[in-house]
């Protein structure tokens, strides 16, 4: 399999992964609800197949805002490896982080002191998110992945380069895309997934695997 | 009787496994729509006895489907097969109507059992 | 796998790192050495017991959240030292120039999987960064000092001013801000020599110091220039400080070659109030006034007309 194609991933496959995400992103709701004790609503994912030159401007496209953004990145390794960016509005951070904990302690800290805490609050469930989503994937692709320390990387995207460590300029990525709500609180951020192609053999007969075990082959 | 089935799904994949997954043993007539909107369109010209609706779908997700569906014909045996699996989704589309929930992805024993409720619902002899 | 456990076993030991696993009821199934170490506590005595028995501080929400979250997806948990400043209390092990009361420590905790690939421990690896937070701490210090008086410089004083300004116009705290420069403080450079000068911009902090409150930001703005930022303070009040600063400089006497020397300071107040939008009309305001009280003859205090 050459993966310098865009069409690496056939019609019917994108869909049944697309199909296996969906269902993946949902036990990841429900385990967050159980775990953070909010009701989260994750929209249908968004699958594209791009280079990774091609990824920033997608995402930027995608989030609509350039500008007052707290964006997490993660790392994942398993046999499914790429980056995860979880984006979070400023204002929806301060919303999050008063629905959270810390509230109660921002009257005693300075400004600067606020900020930090903002920013630890918001990589805390960025790392709790990214993990149900990336690990609930991998659960159904019977893979299991490990994780790098969530990094808060700022405000935007531009000047943001993927590591070259997993993604060759030369290949494509499959990239997800989600997006959360917590309802009723009027809290909501994108999810974005960049897989690498490098187990892509593995990618596939796992979801032929999948597709088959449900009958759906 | 159940004789015309409507699936309601954005996945091609999700439609035809549930397909698969439904009993050989009557000769049921199938529709198929992909998106909320043609779903209850489709559900006015061809009046199914049942219908199976996913809820995370474009154009119009399958909880404003639903409510549709419900306004048309209050009697309607929908059956909604989610990802969503969160129990505050099931508690809404039941409220709003929804004859049975049933996780996605379904077993072939799920949609056999969930059918036989469907056909004693409509034959009046089960309540919601 | 023998051999395997043989390595596992001792590289745990001697790492320079706390390491505890823990099962989904927080039961402590391992403590390694380091940990034996800095708690005084025997693996014997405190495996198979409940970690928050031991530790009631990581009995909270956050870290409960964390833990869960780890069983259920198998993901990781980063604890910074910046937020949480220790996992465990432990004392630290050497004294620094800052003293701490407890080893700065941060952590992560991961996920054990058992031949399954079923989640059934985790693992929480702690590190002493007590050393690198001092260095920090050391590093932050020096940034905000002035280097010949020691007070705050004009950095630092910026920068609190932008943060009380903030409270002020958020939470309507009254702020008040005392500008004050010495008077004919070029002549006794010129006729002393700058070091006898230096030796009067120390003297006058260590007078000045006394007078004011911890809460207050006493800084060298510049030169022979300084401000005192009075958070929670209304001009009476800031007036009254003003005219005590004023005093207890005059009251210094100072010898240069036996010659008595007399210092004074003149002095603006402002107190920040609905016509100053912005940090910087307070400051013009208060220095407006400084001006006024060097032009009025010096050795007094000016305050700004609201």
């Amino acid at each position: 399999m050459n993966p310098g194609h865009r069409d690496i991933l056939t019609e019917l496959e994108k869909d049944a992964f697309k199909e296996i995400i969906n269902i993946a992103f949902g036990k990841a709701a429900a385990s967050l609800a159980d775990i953070i004790g909010l009701y989260v609503i994750l929209s249908v994912p968004k699958i594209e197949i791009l280079q990774p030159g091609e990824i920033q401007q997608f995402i930027e496209r995608e989030i609509n805002e350039t500008k007052g953004l707290n964006i997490i990145e993660q790392y994942y390794i398993g046999k499914i490896r790429g980056a995860a960016f979880l984006v979070l509005s400023y204002e929806n951070s301060k919303l999050l982080l008063s629905l959270l904990d810390g509230a109660e302690q921002q009257e005693s800290l300075n400004f600067s002191s606020i900020a930090m805490l903002e920013q630890e609050t918001v990589t805390e469930i960025g790392n709790i998110i990214i993990g149900a989503c990336v690990s609930k994937t991998a659960e159904l692709l019977k893979d299991f992945v490990t994780y790098t320390p969530p990094r808060f990387i700022g405000g935007k995207f531009s000047g943001y380069d993927l590591p070259q460590k997993l993604f060759d300029k030369e290949t494509y990525a499959i990239v997800l895309k989600t997006l959360f709500q917590f309802e009723n609180k009027d809290i909501s951020g994108h999810l974005f997934l960049i897989n690498s192609v490098e187990s892509l053999d593995w990618l596939k007969k796992a979801i032929h695997d999948y597709m088959k075990h449900y009958g759906y082959e | 009787m159940i004789k015309k089935i409507l699936i309601v799904d954005d996945s091609i994949v999700a439609r035809m496994g549930l397909k698969k997954a439904i009993p050989k043993d009557m000769p049921y007539e199938f529709y198929e729509a992909s998106d909320g909107a043609s779903g209850v369109e489709q559900f006015k010209t061809v009046a199914p006895d049942v219908v199976f609706l996913d809820l995370t779908m474009p154009v119009m997700t399958g909880f404003q489907a639903l409510d549709e569906i419900m306004k048309i014909d209050k009697n309607a045996a929908v059956i909604v097969v989610t990802a969503d699996i969160q129990k505050k989704t099931m508690d809404r589309v039941l409220e709003a109507g929804a004859l049975l929930v049933i996780s996605k992805p379904p077993s072939q024993e799920e949609i056999r059992s969930s059918l036989e409720k469907a056909g004693k619902f409509k034959e009046g002899v089960m309540k919601r | 796998m023998d051999t395997n456990n043989l390595y596992s076993t001792q590289i745990c030991d001697m790492m320079n790192i706390g390491i505890v696993v823990l099962d989904k009821d927080f039961k402590i199934h391992y403590w390694n050495r380091w940990l034996e170490l800095h708690s005084g506590i025997m693996p014997a005595s405190i495996v198979g017991s409940n970690l928050f028995d031991f530790f009631p501080n990581l009995n909270n929400p956050k870290f409960i959240r964390n833990c869960k979250s780890l069983f259920t997806f198998g993901n990781y948990y980063f604890l910074s030292q910046k937020l949480h400043h220790f996992i465990f209390p432990f004392k630290p092990v050497s004294a620094s120039e800052f003293q701490f009361e407890h080893m700065q420590q941060s952590g992560s905790i991961f996920p054990i999987r058992n031949d399954k690939n079923e989640i059934q421990y985790i693992c929480i690896a702690v590190h002493d960064v007590t050393e690198l937070v001092a260095y920090e701490q050391k590093l932050i210090e020096m940034t905000k000092r002035d280097v010949l008086t020691d007070i705050y410089n004009r950095r630092y004083l910026e920068e609190r001013m932008k943060d009380e300004f903030e409270k002020h116009t958020r939470y309507c705290r009254t702020l008040s801000l005392i500008v004050l420069d010495l008077d004919h403080f070029k002549g006794i450079n010129d006729t002393c020599g700058h070091q006898y000068g230096d030796y009067i911009l120390k003297s006058i902090v260590a007078v000045v110091k006394p007078c004011l409150r911890t809460v207050d930001v006493f800084a060298r703005y510049g030169g022979e220039e300084f401000c005192c930022l009075l958070p929670e303070t209304d001009i009476e009040a800031a007036t009254r400080v003003a005219e005590r600063l004023k005093d207890a400089v005059a009251a210094q006497e100072y010898f240069f070659q036996n010659t008595l020397i007399k210092v004074t300071i003149s002095l603006g107040v402002a107190e920040a109030c609905e016509s100053t939008r912005t940090i910087d009309a307070l400051f013009k305001n208060a220095d407006d006034a400084l001006y006024e009280a060097k032009k009025n003859g010096r050795n007094r205090v000016v305050v700004a007309k609201g």
